[in-house]
């Protein structure tokens, strides 16, 4: 490293070191620890609002797929017919 | 432990072994004891108290959590350790593009000695200018090595790398410092 580069950054070393936290830091530090323990996670929070819909989403999903069976069987039972019926 | 009138004075050390074993307000006591000498590491490698004290609430969240979570071993002590993650959380804030580029919200610093104030925000202020076009990497490399006074093998174990690749990064910082000061 050149000279010049090296004797800057010692100085900005032993001037940096009169660098202090102001002295509500500390306080300010440890409380936003303390908030966010006592706040929810927003996973938490998702899991929480989305459970008194669990039930319809359940329900919703089986009568789809009750939908979609019987369609499916539908289709099945009217291709047999087709087949027996035709000539 | 120190006691003085009502209140229980306890050392950083301690204060991690009791938030490990559940009494987590002793939490506020290892801030208290740690945040001196972590802010300055993280305002030397922010360039700024801004973003210095963003790293330092990263850093206490992460903390807890591993405390919390039992993830913390004493061998090296709790200050150590939380160097290594105020380091590392600099090192990543360093990387994101959400962070104040030169721009030094000195004013806010309060100092030990309120006749060194001019300058030792003057000396942030230029530290943050002089180093802010070099890589989050070559950066951290640097204010560790000549600001913090850190050997490249401690370095290297701060940022879980080798210790080639610290002085690759700090040989491409001082280039890269050079050509600056020559152009």
């Amino acid at each position: 490293m050149s000279d010049e580069i090296d004797a800057r950054l010692a100085s900005l070393r032993e001037r940096t070191e009169r660098l202090a936290a102001p002295p509500a830091l500390a306080a300010r530090l440890a409380l936003g620890v303390a908030t966010r323990r006592a706040q929810p996670t927003l996973e938490g929070s998702i899991v929480r609002l989305a459970r008194p819909f669990a039930a319809a989403f359940a329900a919703a999903a089986a009568i789809a797929l009750a939908l979609a069976f019987t369609d499916t069987v539908d289709d099945e039972l009217a291709l047999a017919a087709d087949v027996e019926l035709a000539p | 432990m120190v006691e003085r009138g009502e209140v229980v004075e306890i050392d950083a050390d301690e204060a991690a072994r009791r938030v490990a074993a559940g009494e987590v307000e002793a939490f506020a006591s290892l801030v208290e004891r740690t945040t001196p000498a972590l802010f300055r590491l993280a305002a030397r490698m922010m360039g700024n108290a801004v973003d210095a004290e963003d790293v330092l609430q990263d850093s206490y969240h992460r903390a807890f959590d591993a405390l919390v979570g039992g993830e913390f071993r004493a061998e090296s002590g709790v200050a150590s350790w939380l160097y290594r993650i105020v380091a590392n959380t600099a090192l990543n804030a360093l990387r994101s593009t959400k962070r104040r580029r030169a721009t030094v919200d000195v004013d806010s610093i309060e100092l030990e000695d309120p006749d060194a104030a001019g300058d030792a925000r003057a000396a942030l202020a230029e530290l943050g200018r002089m180093l802010d076009e070099l890589p989050a990497l070559e950066r951290s490399a640097i204010v560790l090595k000549e600001i913090e006074g850190r050997t490249s093998r401690e370095i290297a174990e701060l940022l879980g790398c080798s210790e080639g690749a610290v002085e690759q990064r700090l040989v491409r910082a001082r280039a890269a410092l050079r050509a600056k000061g020559a152009s």
